[in-house]
């Protein structure tokens, strides 16, 4: 049997749990909101109208909240599937088309603040390992201390005050300039879209708009990762094939780079993948603050306004994104480590 | 005989917490084309070390002097670079081929990688790589390639990593402990091809080991060593049949069933009485006195030098209790 098609069993197998693991939450998310103490009714139709029996009678009916729950399960489901999160009880919109906004902005934030901390936090993490206990390896520790120590929204307020506002070397909040106009829809993540265009002076505009929030995002994770990354590739120098590599007479970059990272990549790759989580956290308190909406500020917003398909439709979307992560982090972990995809 | 390579007064300190401490003393080897020298000891009496120290493997922790010299040539400090030697002209195998071949790799690639340097094309390494893994006996050579080490047993992996060092087309080929971590079924096999690319290749081979028994099928020379320092040195068999150290003595009595002095005789098992010394701290004068059956008061004020004691035979003991009239009368019938 060749080791190709164990793989692609190995990544049917997984996407399977995948299925799996949504419909779980989502199932999970169903009964959640029916326990949720509190007269959904009411909150719908306020309380004036809330009095009135036939208004009452009238709202039931309408969600269907008299039918039995096995009934009601099976239609929330089927909508899911179709696409259909129900109306937002703050926008009155379709969840789904405020989603279909909010997640390419967080995705295109999220990406870009994940390349940020995986590329620095990789290549710190590294050159901290390598020189152990010196002077370079010091510094980097001492500043990985102070990331992990420094509360985001102040590092936001203080980036968004020095870099946008003293220094005036980035646009201020949102995603683009006042004035600029939204590329063409392709993906929703406008740098993308702007490049599909062919609209450079856009992409640069909304790119610059990223930068800040982005490192900002970026700094929590990126101290992780370095601490990770240190930590992998030093114990990864230990072992018995590094040396082998040493005494077939390998230059020391490429052991480096083809024995010591390829090794040490698999903790790494599965930091990363959890990071992606903490990413996601932060992108709350970051979007709120230089006002970029994605889901972050949506998720703020409702539930601050208590908006139920509001949050179930985020809470879904996270749910999404994080067992597409944990997907992806198996797959590779295939891809990286050969005996995870034999056995 | 002219020696492949050549080692003088190595001395080797290893970084501690407030001086550097002497871990190998003043040790001297010689290794001969086309025959095997074995270097025993306990664990701790520098054998690993001195071998590393040999390709310049040993890191920054490490310092060491002396003179190392293959074919006459100095390398390492003030002469040719280790980097330049390791992997083509001297190449090592390790203890436990479970963790010396890289889990992630495929072994063609990791036959392969090092190739390279000597400017043959990937498709001349590639076909290099099959013969090399047929030369070690590895049943299917291009499945073999493809494969990753975890799908291959302890005893295949250790001919692997063997194929591994032979590709620079080495001179010495330098085996620390390389059956130790292996099933007492296979480590005949394993030897047997470590002896037989020794004839074949004319190759110097240096295999370190605890296990004299390894040694005795194996080794055409031995050297001795405890707590740093050789104690012992000769041809194999004259060494294990009449040693002339108390140590090389006590350490052929230690096992079950040795080429015993007496002409191999059942003999009961004996244990090497008190604890090995470790350079750390290493007893005054001989270290092994503190352990030895027939130390004198001098023992532990001096330094016994390593001395002739005919026939190629060196050992370094002040006391020297297993001198015999009849050596020194075939010594003189030469």
């Amino acid at each position: 049997m060749g080791v190709r098609s164990s793989f692609w069993l190995f990544v049917i197998k997984r996407l399977g749990i995948s299925v799996f693991l949504l419909w779980g939450v989502a199932t999970i998310m169903f009964l959640a909101a029916r326990l949720v103490p509190g007269d959904v009714i009411s909150v719908m139709l306020g309380e004036e109208a809330a009095a009135d029996p036939v208004a009452r009678q009238a709202m039931i009916e309408r969600f269907g909240l008299d039918r039995p729950v096995p009934e009601q399960y099976y239609l929330h489901m089927t909508n899911l599937v179709q696409g259909d999160f129900g109306i937002s009880m703050r926008t009155r919109g379709p969840v789904a088309d405020e989603l279909a906004r909010a997640v390419p902005a967080s995705l295109e934030l999220g990406i870009l603040a994940g390349l940020i901390s995986a590329i620095l936090g990789i290549f710190l993490g590294t050159l901290s390992a390598l020189q152990r206990g010196k002077l370079a390896d010091q510094l980097i520790r001492v500043v990985t201390v102070t990331g992990i120590s420094v509360p985001l929204f102040w590092l936001a307020l203080v980036a968004l005050y020095v870099f946008s506002f003293k220094l005036q070397m980035f646009p201020g909040i949102g995603r683009l300039s006042p004035g600029v106009a939204p590329p063409p829809t392709a993906t929703g993540m406008y740098t993308i879209d702007a490049l599909l265009a062919g609209q450079l002076g856009t992409f640069a505009d909304a790119f610059m708009h990223l930068l800040i929030p982005g490192a900002v995002l970026a700094v929590f994770t990126m101290t992780l990762i370095t601490r990770f990354t240190r930590s992998a590739v030093l114990e990864v120098l230990n072992e018995d094939y590094v040396r082998t590599a040493r005494a077939k007479g390998l230059t020391s970059v490429r052991i480096l780079f083809a024995h010591v990272l390829r090794a040490a990549f698999v903790p790494i790759v599965t930091v990363i993948g959890i990071m992606f989580g903490a990413v996601l956290a932060g992108a709350v308190l970051v979007e709120e603050i230089f006002n970029f909406p994605g889901i972050g500020q949506m998720m703020f917003r409702s539930a601050v306004f208590l908006d139920m398909p509001g949050m179930i439709g985020i809470g879904l979307v996270v749910a999404v994104i994080y067992v597409g992560i944990s997907f992806v982090t198996d797959i590779l972990y295939g891809v990286i480590d050969p005996r995870i995809r034999v056995s | 005989m002219d020696n492949l390579l050549e080692v003088k007064d190595l001395k080797i300190w290893v970084a501690g917490a407030a001086r550097p401490i002497l871990v190998v003393d003043g040790v001297d080897l010689q290794v001969r084309a086309g025959s095997v020298l074995g270097i025993a000891g306990e664990s701790g009496s520098g054998k690993s070390i001195s071998a590393q120290s040999l390709i310049g493997i040993l890191g920054e922790k490490f310092v060491y002097e002396g003179e190392i010299r293959l074919e006459g040539r100095l390398i390492g400090d003030g002469g040719e670079p280790f980097a330049a030697i390791r992997g083509r002209e001297i190449s090592m195998i390790f203890q436990d081929p479970l963790n010396s071949l890289h889990p992630q790799i495929q072994i063609g690639k990791q036959l392969t990688e090092h190739a390279g340097r000597s400017g043959q094309d990937s498709r001349k390494a590639d076909k290099r790589a099959r013969e090399l893994l047929r030369e070690v006996r590895i049943p299917d050579p291009d499945w073999a390639m493809k494969a990753y080490p975890h799908q291959f047993s302890g005893g295949m992996r250790q001919r692997i990593a063997i194929a591994m060092a032979l590709v620079g087309d080495p001179k010495v080929l330098i085996a620390d402990e390389p059956t130790t971590a292996l099933d007492v079924t296979v480590q005949a096999g394993v030897l047997r091809l470590i002896k037989r690319l020794c004839v074949e290749r004319d190759l110097g081979v240096m295999i370190i080991t605890h296990d004299l028994g390894v040694m005795n099928a194996m080794a055409d020379d031995l050297t001795v060593m405890y707590a740093g320092r050789v104690v012992e040195s000769g041809p194999a068999t004259q060494v294990l049949q009449s040693p002339r150290h108390p140590y090389t003595e006590q350490l052929v009595g230690s096992l079950p069933a040795g080429p015993a002095r007496d002409g191999g005789r059942a003999r009961n098992m004996r244990a090497i009485a008190g604890e090995p010394a470790t350079p750390r701290n290493r007893p005054a004068g001989c270290a092994f006195h503190p352990r030895c059956p027939w130390a004198e008061d001098r023992c532990a004020v001096t330094v016994p030098p390593v001395e002739y004691r005919g026939e190629g035979r060196r050992s370094a003991c002040l006391v020297d209790p297993f001198f015999s009239v009849d050596d020194v009368r075939k010594a003189a019938a030469r």
